[in-house]
């Protein structure tokens, strides 16, 4: 994971940095690892919210849903 | 520090001008931060400089950190450019922000109002939320601001009255440019430095006394008892011309006009000081706004900025009337230059006004001496 999203990040593509995160979070997630699952998707949320891409609403559902954010 | 303002604030007959030190210190630089800029309407940038919904541009107030952007809904805001979390500057350069205005040291996002909309990891490690962060409180803090003649206007004390109101007499002067104004950063827009104090300027902005002598040419079209004073005490000041010639390309093509100008437009010309850094200048078929940006007491940026009545306009006639413009206020900047380097003459006393032809400048001396010396009713 680390050397694409280095290389996504250095590349300034946020929708491939998205991806690697939504993707990691779900494999903690059926890995039973919440915590790290929600690190993950907050990373993801945030560079969504940077990139405006649509896929922060749906992110921010999920970590609504976990208790790791608010509905607002 | 105290000098003695009682000098300027009598009759023009009898007025000295601001002493030296107003020109010159360090200390009366920032002096002049609240009184003269803050706590009224200061001009930053034009509207044009953040076009499309997104656009963001830093800004620098005499040291303030600003920035503007003009949000998704097409409104354009100034904030100061500071994040609530570790005051971390937000924006360093101009560019286009998609989504959210992203703090770039721990990502606390705020959306193009001003609210903040994200604090990840506040909690700790994937928790975003803490009952000790409430988001609705942690905002940027919006600057208030105003559009007049495609300048952004900014009164960071907000206490100042509404600008429709401070300047209620100018806008209705100027009613009849009430119309969309066109820029044209590429070749419209241009940037002169000069090694002086920035109210030199507007005191030569203000007065014509000086056209036969430092604008020889621009005076063989355009002289000196063509031109009247403007002179509104406490509010406004300048001068206008009543032989405004429009520039004509080689085929005797003009800009097109403002529409529904009366005809005391015809060869009029007003240019005009909104106090303090905002030097305006209207015509039938152009406007401009000069911005003036201290850098300190001794040398102050001039962003000229030229606006035209129609969305597309002659390149070439552009560049001409662009090119004339620069000669122009080059021209100047030797004498603001000169007037500054006499400022460190110690037995210079703030100088004599002409009672005849300097009223616009001692009116501006007045309104500087008037705030300074704390009597803001002008």
């Amino acid at each position: 994971m680390s050397d694409a999203l280095a290389d996504a990040v250095s590349s300034n593509d946020l929708g491939q940095v998205i991806d690697i995160y939504t993707n990691a979070a779900s494999e903690k997630m059926r890995a039973g690892d919440v915590d790290s699952a929600s690190f993950l998707l907050t990373q993801g949320w945030i560079f969504a919210l940077d990139a405006d891409d649509p896929r922060a609403t749906e992110i921010h559902a999920q970590l609504v849903a976990l208790g790791r954010e608010t509905e607002e | 520090m105290h000098t003695d303002l009682d000098q300027v604030l009598t009759p023009i007959e009898v007025a000295r001008g601001l002493p030296n030190a107003h020109y010159i210190s360090n200390d009366m630089f920032d002096a002049e931060r609240g009184p003269l800029w803050f706590n009224n309407w200061a001009g930053v940038c034009i509207a044009a400089e953040v076009p499309e919904p997104g656009d963001a541009k830093p800004l620098d107030l005499l040291g303030v950190p600003l920035f503007v952007l003009r949000g998704k809904d097409g409104q354009v805001r100034v904030f100061q450019n500071v994040c609530r979390h570790r005051g971390m500057i937000l924006v360093s350069e101009p560019r286009r922000i998609e989504g959210a205005i992203r703090c770039p040291y721990h990502s606390w996002c705020y959306s193009h109002d001003g609210k903040l909309v994200a604090t990840p990891h506040v909690g700790g490690p994937g928790q975003n939320t803490h009952e000790g962060i409430e988001k609705s409180t942690l905002g940027l803090i919006e600057v208030r601001s105003h559009i007049w003649m495609g300048v952004v206007f900014v009164n960071l004390s907000g206490d100042a009255p509404a600008f429709e109101t401070q300047h209620a007499a100018l806008i209705a002067r100027w009613a009849d440019f009430d119309h969309p104004l066109y820029a044209n950063l590429n070749d419209s827009s241009f940037t002169l430095t000069c090694n002086t104090n920035w109210k030199l300027a507007v005191e030569n902005y203000c007065e014509s006394y000086h056209l036969p002598w430092v604008h020889p040419a621009l005076n063989t079209y355009s002289r000196l008892e063509d031109h009247y004073h403007i002179d509104e005490p406490g509010q406004f000041s300048g001068q206008g011309t009543e032989v405004y010639r429009q520039l004509t390309g080689a085929d005797g093509q003009t800009f097109p006009d403002f529409p529904n100008l009366p005809a005391k437009w015809d060869q009029a010309g007003e240019y005009i000081t909104v106090a303090p850094n905002v030097m305006l200048g209207v015509q039938r078929d152009h406007c401009f706004a000069i911005i003036l940006d201290p850098q300190g007491p001794t040398r102050t940026v001039e962003h000229i900025h030229l606006f035209y009545a129609a969305p597309e306009t002659d390149p070439t006639l552009r560049q001409k009337n662009a090119e004339l413009w620069e000669t122009v206020f080059r021209e100047d900047i030797a004498v603001v230059e000169g007037m500054q380097a006499g400022r460190r003459a110690p037995g210079f006393d703030g100088g004599r006004f002409s009672p005849a032809m300097d009223g616009p400048t001692h009116a501006f001396h007045k309104w500087v001496a008037t705030r300074m010396s704390g009597a803001k009713g002008a």
